[in-house]
């Protein structure tokens, strides 16, 4: 017989069992009169059907959860969720459960409360308890989200969020391309672009200024801001769009502090197509363009911020893919190269350097360091080839390609090449690093204000 | 056993170790820690219905042990310990009955274990991981894979040739944009006659 008559065919010869149970109680003589008789009786009766039937379903379940138990295919992560759920069975069950029971009864005894001779004050009681059984069941039909799953969607909204900001931005920029071109004496687009200016400006020369190197950003930036400031102020009440336009040209000129701090990290870029500045700009551009997870990698990078573990998804980097870094880590493969081959060694090493005590673990282990101090170098360079995978994996060539495109109005100097890749800097001076850390802390404060760089880089002149 | 399990049920524990060991066990492991249920061996007659899981349970207990000792963001420990327990666990759950889910565990395990040996050991234990990745749950396979590869082309592990032909084909099957393609790339490029340069 196919299994799936079996269900139907069973409850249709349960109720041919009951047909015939009441047959033979009226063959003995038994009626059903005295169950009619009152209605109290009849209430009873189905009270006690209503009860037996749970009951039934009850051992239905328990005899469901018993063929669970002795699958084979059940994991122990399954009974160990079945355990934690009330009465092992599916979440709601048990609450459905009682309301059926709740409303299976009380309803017919509110319905036929007269005929139940049921006082006011009993029906009113019944009334209150299905109100509130019912009220807190659908009250409680609420769903928890799973983290992580959240996260992520969070995470592919922003980066969805910002690309869409980007193509906005775009746009609103040709619009007032057009537009300017259109009417070149707009007053309020002059206003709109210093403004622009005047707010990287003020991060560079008041925040981030008093912390860098000295020459960083001109020494004549401060009495620029200054200026700029003023104009501005005035043209609120007054504009002249002359005044406005010439302190915006010292701002985006090749004195303003945005450009100066461009060339002086340019040369971190040296082999991007297309010259190192548009190396830059392409490189703060991409960061703006990066979902939250991805821009916390690049910002480490460009940062050389200390190693930290949460910067890779768990479980990621194999002993394998350690191998491959170790000819991006100098020290590390004048010392480990040989011995790569050896049993366990590449798992042992990248175990050491993605502990917390690193230095001291390959100091105490791994013999053929100098000194303590060579090998926290090692480390470092071995930490950084680590998180460069990961970041250049970030920067998608579709991702270049339309950052590329962005730019394309751009300066000749700050223009990317349309084919060229994303490369992250080298090593060069202190200057320049400074000069590029810098940079990457005003890309986090665009990115807090929700600022596209690539507008604001679209209008220098370097 | 189904006497066994009733007497389980109402907590006549002792008589039930004696009507049906593997139920007994079972029983055991609800409340033992990873480290109890690993140190004790399965003990099932073949064909007992609680065979599988327990030893999924004995699995899934000593790939913990072995996952837990990770470094932050290591795919792998860096020992074997609870590795070679967890490989043979996850092969015997699974032979009754095909699992996806315990096979891409097994070819984990055994990737962890080939990443602990030398090259060309390494290279053999991953092509014996390859029949628990073709078992494995669709989303697992191409990582999976791809690491296989990965393990299978490293310097030493074969012939170039050999090498070449792992990374070539891990890198048909690895996700796009992760970890192992890159890597695969950049090991292709290493390996003489096998495509481009970096």
């Amino acid at each position: 017989m196919p299994s799936f008559l079996i269900p139907p065919l069973k409850i249709l010869l349960i109720g041919l069992a009951g047909v015939v149970v009441l047959l033979a109680a009226r063959l003995a003589g038994l009626g059903l009169g005295p169950l009619f008789a009152a209605p109290s009786n009849l209430a009873a009766v189905l009270v006690f059907f209503v009860g037996i039937g749970f009951a039934a379903f009850l051992w239905w379940l328990a005899s469901r959860c018993f063929t669970l138990l002795r699958d084979p295919a059940t994991t122990p992560e399954q009974l160990a969720a079945l355990r934690e759920l009330p009465l092992a069975l599916p979440e709601g069950t048990v609450r459905a459960l009682l309301a059926l029971i709740v409303g299976v009864i009380g309803l017919p005894l509110l319905l036929f409360s007269q005929s139940l001779a049921l006082n006011d004050a009993v029906a009113g009681y019944v009334n209150g308890i299905i109100a509130g059984v019912f009220g807190y069941y659908f009250g409680a039909r609420s769903t928890t989200p799973e983290a992580q799953a959240a996260r992520r969607l969070g995470d592919a909204l922003e980066s969805q969020n910002r690309a869409n900001e980007a193509l906005r931005n775009s746009e609103a920029a040709a619009r007032a391309a057009v537009e300017v071109a259109q009417h070149p004496n707009h007053v309020a687009d002059s206003m709109a672009k210093l403004e622009r200016h005047l707010g990287v400006a003020r991060i560079l020369v008041q925040r981030l200024g008093p912390a860098l190197p000295p020459g960083l950003i001109p020494p004549q930036a401060g009495a620029l801001l200054e200026q700029a400031e003023k104009v501005l102020a005035a043209a609120r009440s007054l504009p002249d769009l002359g005044t406005l336009q010439a302190a915006t040209a010292i701002l985006i000129g090749r004195d303003g502090p945005f450009p100066a701090l461009l060339r002086a990290a340019a040369p971190l870029l040296p082999a991007v197509a297309g010259g190192p500045l548009g190396g830059v700009a392409l490189l703060l551009s991409l960061g703006w363009s990066l979902g939250a997870a991805a821009w916390t990698r690049f910002r480490a990078r460009l940062l050389d911020a200390p190693h930290d573990p949460t910067l890779f998804e768990p479980g990621a980097i194999s002993p394998a893919s350690a191998e491959l870094r170790l000819a991006e880590a100098p020290i590390f493969a004048r010392l480990f190269t040989a011995r790569a081959a050896e049993p366990g060694f590449l798992a042992s090493l990248l175990d050491a350097c993605l502990r917390p005590d690193a230095a001291e673990r390959l100091w105490a282990r791994f013999p053929g360091f100098a000194s303590p101090a060579e090998a926290e170098a090692g480390l470092t360079e071995f930490r950084r080839a680590l998180l460069e995978e990961r970041v250049e994996a970030d920067l998608t060539p579709e991702l270049v390609a339309r950052i590329n495109q962005s730019l394309s109005g751009a300066a000749p100097a700050l223009r990317p090449d349309p084919q060229s890749r994303a490369l992250l800097p080298q090593q060069g001076s202190d200057e320049a690093r400074a000069a590029l850390q810098a940079l990457t802390l005003l890309l986090g404060e665009m990115r807090e204000s929700r600022t596209d760089p690539a507008l604001i880089l679209v209008e220098l002149a370097p | 056993m189904r006497a066994a399990l009733f007497l389980l049920l109402a907590g006549c524990t002792p008589v039930a170790a004696l009507l049906d060991p593997p139920l007994a066990q079972l029983a055991r492991w609800e409340t033992a820690t990873p480290a109890e249920i690993a140190a004790e061996p399965v003990v099932c007659p073949p064909g007992h219905a609680a065979c599988a899981r327990l030893h999924t349970r004995r699995a899934e207990a000593c790939m913990g042990l072995a996952m837990a000792s990770r470094a932050p963001g290591a795919a792998c420990p860096a020992t074997r310990e609870h590795l070679p327990c967890a490989v043979q666990s996850f092969a015997a759950a699974r032979a009754p009955v095909p699992n996806p889910v315990l096979a891409a565990n097994e070819a984990q395990a055994r990737l962890c274990l080939a990443e602990l040996m030398a090259p060309a050991a390494g290279a053999a234990e991953a092509v014996q991981a390859a029949t628990a990745i073709a078992e494995s749950s669709p989303q697992r396979v191409p990582l999976l894979a791809a690491r296989a590869a990965l393990i299978a082309a490293r310097p030493g592990a074969g012939h170039d040739s050999q090498r070449c032909a792992a990374t070539l084909t891990g890198l048909r099957i690895a996700p796009p944009g992760s970890r192992e393609a890159a890597d695969l790339a950049r090991r292709r490029a290493s390996i003489p006659d096998c495509g481009e340069t970096p």
